[in-house]
């Protein structure tokens, strides 16, 4: 058998099939259409929120001046934790969770159990589907870092990102992850671009 | 005008089918055959084709899916002009089908031949094994030659998960085939 016959013997797949692959519409489309038009929505209220109200509050505050003034200004000390910091030998980069950027809904997730490690990843079972539905929970898969690949470790206050290759003593076999990937190559195996461990 | 009008034409020997068949469907089958052969000529050449073969078929034949029947013609008279060396040597989307389609094919062992159309029937039972949304992802990439892009696209994917869907369905399509223990 060739792949080519393959093909071809499709030919003779039922018409329906074909009318519908044609004409019919998926779930997706319709969802994220709904999804799109609330998230588009969402964000202009809350632009229009973050501009109202700090020229409330200042107004606020300046009236409040007026009928209360001060006898000393007194500099606030800026909290440097509160922004992003790089330190340059350790490529470790910091974030309070207030100003974390994370958009991971459009980043394809999964919860996966390491079984083994071996050069440039390991092969793990699916332990359940993040925020996509592509995989099956028992299903065994081959994983690989991206050249990109992120390690992130969450407390309660804080996500702490490393960007450095993850290792066996950090993750050893066992260990139920939840991974961020790119996209599954045609062999099979998960391209994954960042890797923490399942919280509880 | 509506495809059972269209056929009408077609079945009282009104040459006004085919230029409503044309206007209704010309864009999509030369699309569809371009992307096998990969030059205009020879895809408008399919397309001719097809509009004569629809012309000699109906009567006697009245399609439930009019498009259906028709890309089903232009495919077929697609892939039989396809010069396969030629598409190897081009890089043509086709030959990256084909290679793909190998992914499917069970290891050799103890095997029955089989005719194209019976593996065509056995290629029609396997999707009905699958999900609505997994036949239509596998359909748009293997009959209709659509590109992982132009599939995302099309139902509002991420490419991500157009290429899981697709392999998850080849395993399957491996699995079922080794199942009835075939080979050509």
């Amino acid at each position: 058998m060739t792949g080519k016959a393959i093909l071809e013997a499709l030919s003779f797949v039922d018409e329906a099939y074909i009318e519908e692959a044609e004409t019919g519409t998926l779930q997706g489309t319709v969802v994220l259409r709904r999804v799109l038009t609330m998230a588009a929505c969402l964000c202009l209220i809350l632009l229009g929120l973050k501009l109202w109200l700090p020229s409330v509050d200042n107004e606020v505050s300046d009236e409040m001046e007026q009928m209360f003034p001060q006898q000393e200004a007194m500099a606030e000390p800026k909290d440097e934790a509160n922004h992003f910091v790089q330190d340059q030998n350790e490529c470790e980069i910091v974030m309070d969770n207030e100003v974390a950027e994370p958009n991971v809904s459009e980043v394809p997730t999964v919860v996966l159990r390491i079984e083994e490690w071996n050069g440039d990843g390991f092969t793990a079972t699916v332990v359940r589907n993040g925020n996509s539905a592509a995989f099956e929970p028992g299903e065994e898969l081959r994983i690989v870092f991206s050249e990109n690949i992120f390690v992130e470790e969450i407390t309660s206050d804080l996500v702490t990102v490393y960007r450095r290759l993850p290792t066996e003593p950090e993750f050893p076999a066992g260990t139920e992850v939840v991974v961020q990937y790119e996209y599954i190559t045609e062999d099979g195996i998960l391209i994954v671009r960042s890797i923490c461990r399942e919280v509880e | 005008m509506e495809d059972k009008q269209i056929i009408a034409l077609y079945w009282s020997r009104n040459e006004e089918a085919i230029r409503q068949t044309e206007n209704r469907y010309g864009g999509k089958l030369n699309a569809l055959a371009y992307r096998i052969v990969n030059t205009r000529e020879d895809a408008q050449e399919c397309v001719s084709d097809t509009y004569l073969a629809a012309w000699d078929s109906m009567p006697p034949q009245w399609p439930e899916y009019l498009f259906a029947y028709l890309a089903k013609i232009c495919r077929n008279l697609s892939l039989s002009r396809l010069d396969w060396l030629n598409a190897a040597k081009r890089k043509a989307e086709v030959v990256t089908l084909t290679r793909e389609m190998e992914l499917c094919i069970p290891d050799r062992g103890n095997e029955r031949n089989l005719e194209g159309k019976e593996l065509g029937e056995l290629l029609n039972r396997f999707l009905g094994t699958i999900s609505r949304e997994n036949r239509m992802i596998f359909l748009r990439r293997y009959w209709y030659a659509d590109s992982i892009e132009e599939i995302a696209k099309r139902y509002h994917f991420s490419q991500s998960k157009v290429k899981t869907s697709l392999h998850r369905t080849r395993n399957k399509l491996s699995v079922f085939l080794a199942k009835e223990g075939i080979s050509l």
